[in-house]
């Protein structure tokens, strides 16, 4: 009763005006949203109500105009008012004026009311970050369904306005979002006063109060570097895209590829300032300030580049090179672009070429281990407990090797190539060099070795054989006479220089590099753990050369390290056509499980001249 | 028209229910009043991170009491428990002679919100029994009410753990809670 003495709120007028209309007034439905998203408390509830009850009206034209301005709020005003249409008496209220039985034909407003509860359904209660909130819609689908009321098909634009978008939003903006879904879901259960809703209150006022610890901020920084991921790859392809544009004739562009790179073009844009943004709130932090730097740097070139090409000045375009990789923390070891030999010489590369910031434990480019999926060149997922399955896991590799032409090595943090003369000597008898060799060469391992792959992993370190299986090729006393063997190792005469191609808290990479001859360099690659108590196991590496070089690699000896055991396994890959006086450079990625978790490195080396 | 029908009934039968929102800074004195008014005991508490509500019935009259923290930082919550609150008691600490500018400051912010434009506003100038409490009167003067106009407003000088004042807060309430003339 005193609901209708009261006097109709600001809110409650705008509403309907908004509905009596001749046809949805969109200014003023988006005023109104915008009216709630400005006052929060109770103005959601307070409109969702309102609008149910036109929504309900008798005449049509209030019904759907009402319908217009719910779809308006439902995308504009976010959690608060999601929080109000999925509350119970507003579903009910919602298909009020639906008959127990479907009719034979749906009105306008029953139509467009099962395709909200559909559209809802397909993305609030699928995506929104607070779906555990929203159950009662997916309640209400359930509910028409059973009794038989026909949900259409929803359009793809408006799932994209629904689900939570991908743009770039810095920290303080998704804490703000995060408050204000906060303060609505408080006000709501304050409102609904069941005893449970006042204990999660109570609980919600702790956390909001700074009482509680929240991981909110935590997860935060983690969206954020999510979505910075996410935009690097982007910039990444749109780079590859605009490259291959130039390539190809001018002819030759289809409408879709142009649309995809406007697309990534206009994403990148509209991430720019909020870049900015984070470059602000993270100004403390040194190390991100400089990251965020380069990424902005590469997405100014890209503009640049983009743009001229836009204009067809190619020339011009071709001059902005773009290292995104660099930028990246991610190795594409795929794609190894022959562009890093020549940006030293490029003014235009505004990016700093320094190899030293990237952290491998950081990179999360799964690119390659997607390409390879098929090969099931790593199953690090599984830690090897029992013998048998380490051998299955060799047998793998070596029924793989050869045809996988990938493989890898961490990188050094510095450019430092610290040379150091190989210390081995070690008394090998004669065969157990065979049994090295055999696994060198390739071939898929036959019982023997599977025995004494057996023993290696019982003995100790200090076994002979192990230490022999650690240093397959590196003694300049032993001469590898096996003619499986012949060119690769029979050259041991040959210079070589050792360099420690990366460490790591576990994991140390040395490289001991070979020149066979003017065009080919054999490279063997020597792991170590540098853990005290640990073994590394279901040790994968993968290594890339340019793409001007061909890379054999051989299998790894072995795939698991006991704890500080030096040298545990090796691996041999040799690259041919290589230039005499040219640096080689290798990209390399290396997978291992250690303490129960799983591990990923990698990096970028340049081999020493030899 | 159910619900309205039961109402009606209830009213007339003087049975209301009525929602009172009880603010205030830290320690002055919140949840002693409620658990008193509840239990009719002197409890001891701590610091309230987050809110309690109880139901204390007088003259036929239910009052639900949320009584919500009063610590600074839980300040910025208190708005999310003004929709629906027809009286507003505000609790001052009467000998925290050095806090009575800041108890007002956070009191207006309060009464000054438009959903709390229809509740009365109830001050408690609790801890009487102290020494240096000042009197009803200088609240009134230091909290400037008698310029107030759009709030109808009382003082009530109480004492939680004696549970003086208490009632007479609470019927003046009743009194003045705009259905009781209905």
């Amino acid at each position: 009763m005193a609901e209708i003495l009261r006097t109709p709120s600001k809110l409650e007028r705008k509403i309907h005006r908004a509905c009596r209309a001749n046809e949805p007034d969109l200014a003023l439905n988006f005023e109104i949203a915008d009216l709630v998203n400005e006052k929060q408390g109770s103005y959601p509830r307070e409109a969702s109500i309102t609008v149910v009850k036109l929504i309900n009206s008798k005449d049509p034209f209030v019904a759907v105009n009402a319908l217009s301005l719910l779809d308006v709020l439902v995308k504009n005003c976010g959690y608060p008012f999601h929080l109000q249409i999925s509350r119970k008496e507003f579903l009910n209220a919602l298909v009020k004026r639906f008959p127990e039985r479907p009719p034979s034909r749906y009105s306008k407003p029953q139509r467009v009311i099962l395709s909200y509860i559909e559209e809802w359904t397909q993305t609030l209660c699928k995506n929104s970050k607070y779906k555990d909130d929203l159950g009662f819609i997916r309640d209400m689908h359930r509910l028409l369904a059973y009794k038989g009321y026909i949900f259409p098909e929803i359009k793809d634009q408006d799932f994209a306005v629904l689900n939570p978008s991908d743009n770039l939003k810095s920290i303080a903006e998704i804490q703000k979002e995060e408050r204000i879904a906060m303060s609505a879901k408080l006000q709501e259960l304050i409102r609904r006063g069941k005893p449970s809703d006042l204990k999660e209150a109570n609980k919600l006022m702790k956390i909001m109060s700074g009482f509680q610890d929240d991981d909110s901020l935590v997860s935060s920084k983690q969206k954020v570097a999510e979505d910075l991921q996410k935009l690097k790859t982007k910039a990444e392809i749109l780079n590859d895209m605009l490259t291959n544009f130039q390539s190809t004739s001018n002819n030759d562009h289809s409408n879709s590829s142009l649309e995809t790179m406007n697309e990534l073009f206009n994403s990148l844009k509209v991430a720019q300032p909020k870049i900015t943004k984070l470059i602000e709130e993270e100004s403390s932090d040194e190390e991100a300030v400089s990251r965020l730097i380069q990424l902005n740097d590469t997405f100014n070139s890209l503009t640049t580049k983009f743009e001229l090409i836009m204009k067809n000045d190619f020339e011009s375009a071709s001059k902005i090179n773009i290292n995104t990789s660099n930028n990246n923390n991610v190795q594409n070891l795929i794609d190894f672009g022959d562009d890093d030999d020549n940006k030293d010489n490029n003014n235009t590369n505004t990016n700093t070429n320094t190899n030293t910031n990237i952290n491998p434990q950081q990179s999360q480019n799964n690119d390659l281990l997607d390409l390879l999926g098929d090969l099931n060149l790593n199953d690090n997922n599984q830690p090897s407990t029992s013998i048998s399955n380490t051998q299955n896991s060799l047998n793998d590799l070596f029924n793989q090797s050869g045809s996988v032409h990938l493989s890898m090595t961490p990188q050094t943090t510095s450019n430092n190539q610290f040379q150091q003369q190989q210390p081995r000597t070690s008394a090998f008898d004669s065969l157990k060099q065979l049994q090295t060799l055999d696994i060198l060469s390739q071939k898929p391992l036959n019982q023997g070795n599977q025995l004494s792959f057996q023993l290696q992993k019982q003995q100790t370190a200090q076994n002979n054989l192990f230490d022999l299986l650690s240093t397959p090729s590196t003694t300049t006393q032993t001469s590898y006479s096996n003619s499986n063997s012949d060119s690769i190792i029979s050259q041991e005469i040959n210079p070589s220089v050792k360099i420690t191609a990366h460490k790591s808290e576990n994991l140390k990479i040395d490289y001991e590099v070979f020149r066979q001859n003017d065009n080919l360099i054999k490279v063997n690659v020597l792991f170590s753990n540098l853990s005290l108590f640990s073994q590394i196991n279901n040790l994968t590496n993968l290594i890339a050369v340019p793409k001007s070089l061909k890379l054999d690699l051989n299998p790894q000896s072995n795939n698991f390290m006991k704890p500080s055991q030096d040298n545990g396994i090796t691996q041999i890959f040799t690259v041919t056509n290589v230039k005499p006086n040219s640096p080689v450079k290798i990209k390399w990625k290396c997978n291992y499980i250690i303490n129960g978790q799983s591990i990923e490195e990698s990096g970028v080396n340049t081999l020493p001249l030899i | 028209m159910g619900s309205s029908f039961s109402k009606l009934f209830s009213k007339l039968f003087g049975n209301r229910e009525m929602r009172i929102l009880m603010l205030g800074l830290d320690s002055a004195g919140k949840t002693t009043i409620l658990y008193k008014l509840k239990l009719n005991k002197g409890i001891t508490t701590v610091p309230t991170v987050g809110f309690n509500v109880e139901t204390v019935t007088y003259k036929n009259i239910k009052f639900n009491v949320w009584d919500v923290g009063g610590q600074d930082r839980i300040r910025p919550l208190w708005r999310h428990y003004f929709s629906g609150t027809n009286a507003l008691i505000f609790v001052i600490d009467s000998a925290d002679i050095d806090r009575i500018e800041e108890a007002k400051s956070e009191m207006y912010k309060i009464i000054n919100d438009k959903e709390m434009k229809d509740a009365l506003l109830l001050v408690f100038a609790n801890k009487k029994d102290l020494p240096n409490a000042l009197k009803p009167q200088e609240i009134t003067r230091r909290l400037e009410l008698e310029n107030l106009k759009d709030h109808i407003w009382c003082v009530v000088a109480s004492n939680a753990l004696s549970g003086q004042g208490l009632i007479e807060g609470l019927s003046w309430i009743s009194n003045n809670s705009k259905d009781s003339g209905n």
